[in-house]
């Protein structure tokens, strides 16, 4: 498959899942409207906004301080992954460069954070450091840059809080209805029925829809990382090597979905996990490093980057 | 009635549209300009390495001045040249000239085992890894750009708005001037 197509099929993917947040978080509003009247509305909307304004402005922070994160100041202390990140930088047109932070974690793992392009930052453990060489650090760095340029990380924690204020909001609601406070009188028992079962069930779904755009994200940024290097072997190469030490990571419960391989996926298996199997990105991986290798034309190059360039689907 | 709106409805389509694709045309032709002053950014810390290796070299092989003296040229072209076109082929002089100072180090093993040398080696291949990728960049972005100008009907809206292509940024590695010997082996 061409990397522009798979871009764009990426894209529409993560929007449409963004519209089943916008029914779900309509659902909710009707519930809560129904059984206990607009003023419980009004207030669960104050809490969601204001939980997703804590998460944006303290997030960053807060997910280097968890991964144990050390910032480097300049490139001698870490010449390799300095340059890793000045180059994608370059490569993918960044405003700014992001900080670079370095984790004394001998697992083989990366995130980055940051709520715009030019406050981003790129987070590796030393041990992605000893174990990669140029070709494949660079290729997980570019990873980690494509999610800064597709504004990937802001877009996670709106559906993070989503997801977490819902479920907050329908528990206040359904702690509300069992002590039966608040009720109106007026009211159709089949409708009061609907009203709480779907309080029960949208936060779910909310997580299932966060867990989906998550993967989506990932899938998107591994073709963004193809493209910046122009090298898609090197992602894949490390992907391979670090898939199965990288789960040892540290802290890895609280921001585990950061990173560019997560925690070892749960019981609940793929329907709740953050990222898809490894064998799935290497399996896109490899379509791509064919498409690439056989389209070494410039004109599908520029196709490829302006897909990426052109309006964000969210 | 209905055929003023189905009127007004396409006039709305047709402003829509240009504002649409001007504001793309800014957009691009902005991150061009950055994506330039980027590559000259790094052309620069590459300009800055050289006297430096030169200087290390000289020190270890002090008879090889003619190589020197290229080297010194060819930078000095680099610094002074202009535009893409211009810049384009004066590092690719200045890349063959590089190349033979490299060689020559090759056959001094105390040279080579020089921490200063390996680290300034080091240096010169990161950073030109640096200009390969923001002229990554910076082509992709003209490539588009120079479409759009030229495509129909953006192209109507890029003259409006006096949008120019852009030149591409290629290093040219000058064609050798020894004959090449051809072996029918």
């Amino acid at each position: 498959m061409e990397l522009s197509q798979q871009i764009s099929r990426n894209k529409r993917k993560s929007f449409l899942l963004f519209c089943g947040f916008i029914v779900i978080y309509l659902a909710i509003g009707w519930a809560i409207s129904y059984l206990y009247g607009n003023v419980a509305l009004v207030i669960a909307a104050i809490v969601a906004v204001g939980m997703t304004l804590a998460a944006l402005f303290l997030g960053d922070d807060m997910a280097v301080a968890l991964a144990g994160g050390q910032k480097v100041e300049e490139r001698s202390q870490a010449p390799e992954l300095w340059d890793a990140v000045e180059t994608m930088t370059l490569a993918a047109g960044l405003p700014k460069m992001p900080r670079v932070y370095i984790a004394m974690d001998e697992s083989p793992n990366a995130f980055a954070a940051g709520r715009t392009q030019e406050q981003a930052i790129v987070c590796a453990n030393i041990g992605l450091i000893r174990a990669l060489d140029k070709e494949e650090l660079e290729g997980v760095i570019a990873h980690e840059i494509s999610h800064v340029r597709n504004y990937d990380v802001r877009l996670m924690t709106y559906a993070a809080v989503l997801a977490g204020s819902l479920g907050l909001i329908s528990e206040l609601g359904l702690r509300l209805g069992l002590f039966g406070g608040g009720r109106r009188d007026n009211q159709n028992p089949i409708m009061v029925i609907v009203a709480l079962v779907t309080l029960i069930l949208a936060p779910i779904a909310a997580v299932l829809i966060q867990m989906s755009i998550s993967r989506r994200r990932e899938f998107l940024a591994d073709a963004m990382a193809a493209e910046l290097t122009r090298y898609p072997q090197g992602l894949s190469s490390a992907l391979r090597l670090i898939a199965g030490p990288a789960q040892a990571t540290k802290n890895s419960s609280t921001i585990a979905h950061m990173y560019i391989v997560p925690g070892a996926f749960g019981a609940l298996g793929r329907l709740f996990a953050t990222h898809p199997p490894t064998e799935d990105r290497l399996a896109a991986l490899d379509t791509l490093s064919g498409g690439i290798q056989h389209s070494h034309s410039k004109r599908e190059y520029s196709q490829a980057m302006a897909g990426i360039l052109g309006p964000q689907g969210l | 009635m209905t055929l003023i709106y189905i009127l007004i409805a396409l006039v709305v389509i047709v402003v829509l549209y240009a504002v649409v694709t001007y504001n793309t045309l800014v957009r691009l032709r902005q991150s061009a300009e950055e994506g330039f002053s980027d590559i000259d950014v790094q052309l620069k810390r590459r300009h800055d390495l050289i006297p430096n290796l030169v200087e290390t070299v000289k020190g270890y092989a002090s008879h090889e001045r003619q190589t020197f003296e290229a080297v010194t040229a060819a930078r000095a072209g680099a610094v002074s040249a202009h535009g893409p076109a211009d810049q384009g082929k004066a590092e690719g002089v200045l890349n063959q000239a590089l190349g033979k100072l490299l060689a020559v180090a090759e056959a001094y093993p105390d040279l080579k085992a020089n921490q200063n040398f390996l680290e300034l080696q080091r240096e010169l291949t990161a950073t030109e890894d640096k200009i390969a990728a923001s002229r990554r960049f910076y082509n992709s972005t003209v490539e588009t750009m120079n479409t759009k100008i030229q495509q129909v009907p953006s192209n109507i809206i890029a003259g409006m708005g006096n949008f120019e292509t852009r030149q591409f940024f290629e290093i040219e590695t000058p064609a050798e001037r020894e004959p090449t010997q051809v072996s029918f082996s």
